[in-house]
Order: C-alpha cells, then structure tokens, then sequence
C-alpha cells in the first residue's frame, strides 16, 4: 500500500497536470525558445521537468495550437515556440473554464 | 567521439525517422543549456565525471526517446477493464483445454496422478502464456486502432443478467464472441492442424482408448455444424438487430446437433478401451472401465440433446416473435 506521501505526490502531480498545459500556453503569447519557457515558468513558480516540456510542446505543435521556427541565437539553433491563432482561442477558452473552476472551487474549500 | 554525441546518438536511434533530427537538435539545444547552466553554478568548466552526471540526470536514452513516441500504454485506461476480462476468461479456458485430455490419460491409466498434475502445470503455463500473449497483441492492435473494433462494444442493459428471475433467452455479443472463439479453435482441431480427433489415446499401463468409426463417419457433417454455429456467433456480432435471420440460422444449426446426437446415440458405443501388448490390463478391469465410459458418453449426449431442444425452442420462439428480449 502506498504511503501517504506518494498518495499526495500523485494527487499533486494529477493536479498540476493540466494546469501545465495552461501555463505552457499563456507563457507562449511571446515567442520563446524550449530552455527560456523552462526559465521563465520557474520564475513564476511553476518547475516544470524538461523531460515533460519538450514532448508537451510537440503535441501541442502537432495539434496545431502551436507553430515553431528554427533561429539561430547566442550562435546555437534554437527552436522558438509561439501561440498559433488557434491556439490563442483555445487558451482563451481554457482561461475563461479555469476561472470558472477556480471560482467554484474557492467557494467549495473556503 | 563527446559523450553528448553518444547520448544524442543512442537517443536518436530509438526516435521514428521523420522526427530524429528534429529532435536531436532540439536535445542538443537543451542538453548544452543544461551543461552552461551547471558551469555557471560552479564557476568553471565541467569535468568529465561531472558532464556524465548531468547528461544521467537527463534520463536514460530510451525514457528520452519514449517521451517523444505517439503511444505510452500498451493498452489504456478504458481498453483495460475488458482486456483482463478476457485474459481471465482465457485462463479458464487454458485450464479447461489442458486438464481434460489429462485427465482422460489418468483416468485409462494413461498416466499416474502425480506425473498428471506436472503435465498440468507445464501445459497450462504454455497454453496460458500463448492465449494472453495472443490477447496482448490483439488489444495493442485495437488501442492503436489497427483493428478496428466498430460498434462491437455497443452494449444493452438489458442484456445483463436479470436478477432472481429466469434465465436470458438472448446470446448477447460478449458470449457470442467467446462462442465463437471456442469454435474456431474446435475447427482448429477437428480439421486435423493439431493432431485428428480419432487417433487412438495411447495409455502407458496396458489399455488404449479407441475412437468408433462414427467418429470418421461423421467428420465432415461435425465440420459443418461447427462452421454453421460459426457464422451464427458472427451474425450475432456483426448484425444483432437481424433477430429472425439469426433465429434461423440457429434452428437450422440445433436441428444438424439434434441430428448428429441422434445419429451418435443409434451408434451406440463411441470409444472403446483396447488392452495393448502383452502388458494389456486384465479383462475385467477392461470390461469396467468400458461400462463407465459407455455410461459417461451417453449421458453426456443426452445432456447435450436436452441443450440443443432447449436451445430449438428458444430459437422457434425468437423467429415468431422477431425482436429481442427486453427483460
């Protein structure tokens, strides 16, 4: 039986999960390259495992809600990551959903 | 050769080949960061020792590679449930197909209980492994979509079990596709590709058991019932709503049973123990093993002849009536 600790780091990552996605979204309004996101989610909090980000970028690139370009900067290539047209709709609309859900929630766990 | 060269290098070789470079660049992009990341932090250039650490860290080539594959679980969340059904109605039927040739060896003394109950276990584990395997690959295929399962999975509640009342009338899908597992291996059998039915069952303590020759009379009409309840099972999956049609295709294929039972039950004796060789059972021991083989196969097709006149009249009723059974 699991102990306790790994029941809450699984809920906790559960949780997290798709919130990610949501943050991955709103951080790409502004172009930026897979290791600056990293920097720039950890800034605000949010650690997010390289290993997680990348594969995530891709699906969302694949699903059309990102485009990306290769550029070369500080004399490496690097891939640059920005919100398609679509993507900007859909993150409009799991904004507006997730303060829904946060509005409910705070009341529930008030 | 840099030791990133060969991490990238062991990464790039599991990853589908449209995407490798992509991705490889990607990774060398990250992993160069990570190495500059570490060198600030420590104010000087990283040993050996400590590049290794950082490119561990990073994950072993094939977790790297999965990440980036289409596909995590062999079989998800919702396929599951169904798929370890099956596995454990397959675990049945491994028990089933391994214990009964066994036991009929022990029985005619074939094979001592000890040595028997070894020849289970190892005959089960085989069969077993091979039925799951099988099952594995299948739901892989069906999680991948390469076997496309259509409405097979479309379900009534009315077709589960009713509670404390008679028995269902309707075959639902699920049994219809166990049935029709169960007969395609039984062709399997009868046809010969896994040893023919009526070769003689050798026993090692001086009896042999030896199939009438009904048995090789009957071959091919045995051959045609099983093909006809077949394609019954698989009208029942593939066209549920044809209530009548399959109604009638099962009352043809209970009227060949009830006439292949009869024609069994008229041939009177169906197996005969044979002693072998000068090491050949004492007659009376013979004699009484033959008497309980010819009692257990005639109650066994008279059971069976209750099953098909039963399974006839539920037949007769469902082709007058033409719908389902709603209980």
């Amino acid at each position: 039986m699991p102990a306790d600790a790994d029941i809450f780091e699984t809920l906790r990552q559960e949780l997290r999960r798709g919130t990610l996605i949501l943050a991955v979204l709103a951080q790409l309004q502004v172009e930026r390259y897979g290791y600056s996101l990293r920097q720039a989610l950890a800034e605000v909090g949010l650690e997010i495992d390289e290993g997680a980000l990348y594969p995530m970028l891709r699906r969302l690139e694949s699903q059309g809600l990102l485009t990306s370009e290769w550029r070369e900067e500080d004399k490496r290539r690097k891939r640059f990551y920005r919100l398609s047209l679509e993507g900007e709709a859909v993150l409009a609309r799991l904004s507006a959903e997730w303060r829904a859900m946060n509005d409910t929630l705070q009341n529930l766990i008030r | 050769m840099d030791l990133l060269d060969r991490y990238l290098a062991a990464v790039a070789a599991l990853l589908p080949k449209a995407q490798r470079e992509d991705i490889v660049a990607e990774l060398r992009d990250i992993l160069l960061n990570r190495l500059e990341e570490k060198e600030s932090e420590l104010g000087r250039p990283l040993d050996a020792r400590e590049r290794e650490a950082v490119l561990r860290a990073f994950g072993h080539p094939i977790a790297v590679a999965g990440r980036y594959g289409a596909s995590h679980t062999l079989i998800g969340p919702k396929l599951y449930p169904f798929y370890m059904f099956a596995v454990k109605g397959l675990l049945i039927v491994a028990a089933a197909v391994t214990a009964i040739p066994l036991a009929i060896s022990v029985i005619i003394g074939g094979e001592d209980p000890a040595g028997g109950l070894a020849h289970f276990l190892s005959g089960f584990l085989t069969t077993a492994m091979t039925l799951i395997g099988a099952a594995t690959i299948v739901a892989a295929g069906i999680e991948r979509g390469w076997i496309p399962l259509g409405d097979l999975l479309d379900w009534k509640v009315a077709d589960l079990p009713r509670l404390g009342g008679p028995a269902r009338k309707t075959k639902t899908r699920f049994e219809a596709a166990f049935e029709l597992g169960v007969l395609l291996l039984f062709i399997v059998w009868w046809t010969g590709l896994v040893g023919a039915p009526w070769s003689p069952v050798v026993g090692q303590h001086g009896v042999f058991l030896a199939a009438a020759p009904i048995w090789t009379t009957l071959h091919l009409p045995i051959l045609a019932l099983a093909v006809l309840q077949a394609i019954a099972c698989l009208a029942t999956l593939v066209r549920p709503d044809a209530v009548r049609a399959r109604a009638l295709l099962e009352i043809v294929s209970d009227l060949g049973g009830l006439g292949l039972i009869a024609v069994l039950w008229s041939a009177g004796r169906l197996f005969t123990v044979v002693p072998s060789g000068a090491a050949g059972a004492k007659a009376a021991d013979v004699a009484g093993l033959q008497a309980a083989l010819d009692l257990s196969f005639h109650i066994t097709v008279g059971v069976m002849a209750v099953v098909f006149l039963s399974k006839l009249a539920v037949g007769v009723w469902r082709l007058a009536r033409g719908a389902p059974v709603i209980a």
